[in-house]
C-alpha cells in the first residue's frame, strides 16, 4: 500500500514539474498557457483516477488473498462440505404417516342404566387397554393448483377413510375449495382427529353432537379470507368464512340420518382472529349447521349453533415456552320431532339442548402441558338428560413423534331422577411414523 | 352505468395479483430475523421487511397462527431458509391465499440455493432425534453463506422488480464488502483459538464453528431436540474433561439448568449465543450478530 502512495506522490510531482517547465518554455503566449494548464489539470485528474483504481484493485486483491489464506486455515479445522443427496426417486411420492393411538384406562361406573342409555359410550366399563385406531395419512400435491389428502382410520372393527379430499387453492377471488370427504368445520374441535386432541377424548358436547371421533361428511367446502388488518388494531387481524354442504346421511353423528337419501346438511363457520400483542391472541368462531330431514331418521330437521372462544397468552420472557390457553365453546342444538316411521312410530317432542366446555391449559416448558377441562352438556335427543365432567390431564411430548398423556375423568350424568357416576384413570400413548406435518396452531396440543 | 360499474368490479376481482406489483415498496416477509436483516440491507429503501419468527424465538417451531397468514397475504416476496427447517411455513403459505409467494413463484426466495450443506444424514432415522433430511439448516451462521444469501435475495428481488435491479446489485455489493472486511478481522482474531474444542446445547452452530476453526466435540442434547438425561450429562462431563472443553454454547431459549450443571462440574464457561439478530443485546443486524457471537466465544476462551 505504501509503495502505491509513494508512486502516486512521485507521479504527481513529475506532472507538476512538467507543467511548470512547459509554462516556462512559452512565456509569450498567455491565452494558450491557460488552455494548456486546463489540459494538464485534466490529465492529472485522469491519472489520479487511474491511480485510485489501481490502488483499489490492489487493496481488493490483497484483501482477497488475505481472506483466501484465512479461509483455508479455518477450513482445515472442519469437515469438508457434503453435497445434498438426490431425492429424485421419492419426491413425487405422497408424504406418508402412520399414527397409532393407544390407551390404557381403569373405569369404574356406578348408577342407573337409564343414564348409560341416554349417553351412549360415556358410562360404560370398557376393556382396560385399547388400540383405539391407527391412522394412515397420505399427503401430496396432485397438480399445481391442487393438494390431496387421504386419512385412513383403521379401528378394531373396520378400516375407513376418515378423510379423503382435494384442496383446490388456485381458485379466483381467493376462494379455496375442499372436495371429497372431510371433517365438518363446526366449532373448534370437530376438525381435529382423535390423535391430535388436547385431551384423550373430545369435549362431551362434541361427543353427543358429532360422535366420539367427530363427524366427517362427503361434499364440498368453500372457504375465503374476508379481511386482514395489522396486529394491535381493534379489528380482527384475520377473518375468514367457510361454508360446507355434505350428505345428511352419516353414521358418525347421532343427529344425522343413517340411511341414504337426497337431503343435505349445511355447515358454516365465521372465524375472527386478533393478534392482541406479540405474546397473546384471541379467536372467536361462530358456527351454524342445518341438517336436512331424513325420512328414515328417528328425528326431523336439526339445527345447531356454536360459539367458540380461544385466548392464548405466552409468558413475556424471551425464549420461554410457557403459555396459557383458555378455550370455551357453547353449542346449542334443536332437534325437531321426526316423522312417524317403522323405527320411530311415536316421535317425541322437539328437543333443545345446550352444551358447553371450558379448557384451561398451562404449558410448563417445551415438552409438558398441564390442563383441566370442565364439561356440561344436555342430551340433544332426550329431554331432562344432562351430564357433567371434569378432566384434568398432563401431556408429555417426548418429541414431536412420541407423546404420553395421563388423564383422569369424572362424569356425573342424570336422566330425570336417575344418576350415574364414572371414574376413569389412565394414559394415552401416541406415536408417529414418517412425515407427519407440523400441527396447525389450532390443535392446541 | 350499471354495466360499467359491474365491469369495473369484475375487473378488480379477477385482476391478476402480478399486476399489483407497483412502484411502491416491495413488502418482504422473511421467516426469521437473520434473513430479514440481510434482506433489509439488500433491499434498502425499496423494500419493507418483516420477520415471522421473533429474535428470541425458535425457528423450528413457529406457531403459524392467522396473524402469520395476514403477514403473508399481501407480501411480494417470501424469504426463507429452504430445506426442512421451516416446515410450519407450508401450511401458512397454502392458507394465506397469495399466489405470488408460493413455492416455484418468483416471490418465493429460497436462500439455501447454492449453499453447501453440512451434516447431511446418510440414513436419516428418527432414532437420531429431530434430524434434518437435507443437512444442517443453520447455514446463515457462516458469514460466507451470508454473502450467498445476499446474492440469492438480490437475484430474487431483481427478478421481481427488474427496474431496480442495479440498486439491489449495488446494495448487495455494499453488504458484501462490509461483510468481507469484517470477516478478515474476525478470522484473524480467531486464529489463536484454532481447533479449540467447544460443546453446544443444540447442533445450531456447525457452520459458525467450521468457519472460525472451533471443534464441536459434543452436545448437551443427546440427540437433536431430545432433552438431556443424567446419564448423557455424566458422559458429557467425562468427554469435556478429556477434551479440555472450556466453552459451552447455549441459546436464549435453552434450559440453563443443564449448562450450569456442566459448567459447575467442568469449570467450562457458558456462553449465550443466538442465531438471530436481536436475540442478544446490541445485535440489530446480521453482521452485529456474528460479531457478538464470536466476541463472546473468544472472550470466554481467553
Amino acid at each position: 500500500m505504501s509503495a502505491f502512495h509513494g508512486m502516486r506522490r512521485l507521479t504527481l510531482a513529475f506532472l507538476a514539474a512538467s507543467c511548470a517547465a512547459h509554462a516556462q518554455q512559452s512565456p509569450g503566449n498567455p491565452p494558450d498557457s491557460s488552455a494548456a494548464e486546463r489540459a494538464y489539470e485534466e490529465r492529472i485528474q485522469a491519472l489520479e483516477k487511474r491511480l485510485a483504481e489501481l490502488e483499489a484493485a490492489a487493496k481488493t486483491q490483497h484483501e482477497q488473498d488475505e481472506l483466501d489464506t484465512l479461509l483455508k486455515q479455518a477450513e482445515a479445522a472442519g469437515p469438508p462440505p457434503v453435497a445434498r443427496p438426490s431425492t429424485q426417486q421419492s419426491v413425487l411420492n405422497p408424504k406418508i404417516s402412520v399414527i397409532p393411538d393407544f390407551t390404557g384406562f381403569y373405569h369404574k361406573v356406578t348408577g342407573d342404566n337409564e343414564v348409560a342409555d341416554a349417553f351412549p359410550g360415556l358410562f360404560e366399563e370398557d376393556n382396560p387397554f385399547d388400540l383405539r385406531s391407527v391412522d394412515v395419512e397420505f399427503r401430496a400435491p396432485v397438480s399445481p393448483g391442487a393438494d390431496a389428502v387421504a386419512i385412513l382410520g383403521v379401528g378394531e372393527e373396520e378400516a375407513a377413510f376418515e378423510e379423503a379430499y382435494v384442496v383446490l387453492h388456485d381458485l379466483p377471488w381467493d376462494l379455496k375449495a375442499k372436495v371429497g370427504r372431510f371433517k365438518l368445520g363446526f366449532g373448534r374441535m370437530n376438525v381435529i382427529h382423535n390423535h391430535d386432541l388436547p385431551q384423550t377424548d373430545r369435549p362431551l358436547v362434541h361427543r353427543l353432537v358429532f360422535g366420539d371421533e367427530g363427524t366427517s361428511g362427503d361434499g364440498v367446502s368453500l372457504s375465503r379470507p374476508l379481511y386482514s388488518n395489522d396486529p394491535g388494531s381493534w379489528l380482527p387481524t384475520w377473518s375468514d368464512i367457510t361454508v360446507e354442504v355434505v350428505n345428511a346421511a352419516n353414521e358418525e353423528s347421532p343427529l344425522f340420518g343413517t340411511e341414504a337419501h337426497q337431503e343435505v346438511a349445511a355447515v358454516a363457520r365465521w372465524k375472527n382472529f386478533w393478534q392482541i400483542a406479540d405474546n397473546q391472541d384471541f379467536e372467536t368462531g361462530l358456527s351454524t349447521m342445518q341438517i336436512g330431514d331424513s325420512p328414515e331418521s328417528t328425528h326431523g330437521q336439526v339445527g345447531g349453533y356454536g360459539l367458540d372462544l380461544t385466548w392464548r397468552y405466552k409468558d413475556p420472557v424471551p425464549g420461554s415456552f410457557r403459555d396459557w390457553l383458555v378455550q370455551a365453546e357453547v353449542i346449542r342444538t334443536s332437534v325437531e320431532n321426526g316423522h312417524p316411521s317403522a323405527k320411530n312410530p311415536a316421535p317425541s317432542e322437539d328437543v333443545d339442548a345446550l352444551g358447553e366446555y371450558l379448557t384451561v391449559q398451562r404449558r410448563l416448558d417445551e415438552q409438558h402441558y398441564l390442563g383441566v377441562r370442565l364439561d356440561r352438556a344436555e342430551s340433544p335427543l332426550q329431554e331432562d338428560a344432562d351430564v357433567f365432567g371434569i378432566t384434568p390431564y398432563l401431556t408429555w411430548y417426548m418429541n414431536e413423534f412420541l407423546r404420553l398423556r395421563l388423564q383422569y375423568q369424572y362424569l356425573s350424568g342424570s336422566v330425570e331422577h336417575a344418576d350415574s357416576h364414572s371414574h376413569a384413570l389412565g394414559f394415552q400413548l401416541t406415536w408417529v411414523f414418517g412425515a407427519h406435518p407440523p400441527e396447525p396452531y389450532w390443535v392446541n396440543k | 352505468m350499471n354495466l360499467l360499474a359491474a365491469f369495473t368490479i369484475a375487473t378488480a376481482l379477477v385482476a391478476s395479483p402480478e399486476d399489483e406489483i407497483t412502484s411502491t415498496k416491495l413488502a418482504i416477509v422473511a421467516t426469521h430475523p437473520a434473513l430479514a436483516s440481510i434482506a433489509k440491507q439488500v433491499g434498502g429503501e425499496l423494500v419493507t421487511v418483516t420477520s415471522i419468527c421473533k429474535p428470541t424465538g425458535d425457528v423450528h417451531s413457529v406457531d403459524a397462527s392467522p396473524s402469520v397468514l395476514a403477514q403473508l397475504k399481501d407480501a411480494a416476496a417470501f424469504v426463507h431458509s429452504g430445506l426442512d427447517l421451516e416446515m410450519w411455513s407450508e401450511d401458512a403459505l397454502k392458507g394465506c391465499g397469495n399466489d405470488r409467494i408460493q413455492a416455484g413463484a418468483r416471490g418465493n426466495i429460497d436462500c439455501s440455493t447454492g449453499v453447501e450443506m453440512l451434516n447431511v444424514p446418510a440414513n436419516p432415522s428418527r432414532a437420531d432425534g429431530d434430524v434434518h433430511l437435507y443437512g444442517n439448516p443453520h447455514y446463515w451462521l457462516d458469514p460466507l453463506n451470508g454473502r450467498k444469501i445476499a446474492e440469492n435475495i438480490a437475484n430474487g428481488l431483481s427478478a421481481l422488480d427488474p427496474k431496480h435491479a442495479a440498486d439491489y446489485a449495488r446494495n448487495r455489493e455494499t453488504f458484501d464488502a462490509d461483510l468481507k472486511k469484517r470477516l478478515i478481522g474476525w478470522l484473524k482474531s480467531a486464529i489463536p483459538f484454532k481447533n479449540t474444542t467447544i460443546v453446544c446445547y443444540h447442533d445450531s452452530f456447525p457452520y459458525f464453528a467450521r468457519r472460525f476453526g472451533f471443534q464441536v466435540v459434543g452436545f448437551v442434547e443427546p440427540k437433536p431436540r431430545i432433552p438431556p438425561t443424567q446419564a448423557h450429562l455424566a458422559s458429557l462431563i467425562d468427554l469435556m474433561r478429556d477434551r479440555q472443553v472450556k466453552v459451552i454454547l447455549r441459546e436464549p431459549y435453552h434450559d440453563p439448568k443443564a449448562t450450569e450443571f456442566l459448567a459447575e462440574k467442568t469449570g467450562a464457561k457458558v456462553v449465550t449465543v443466538s442465531q438471530m439478530p436481536g436475540g442478544l443485546d446490541a445485535t440489530p443486524t446480521y453482521q452485529d450478530l456474528i460479531e457478538r457471537n464470536l466476541t463472546a466465544v473468544l472472550d470466554a476462551l481467553r
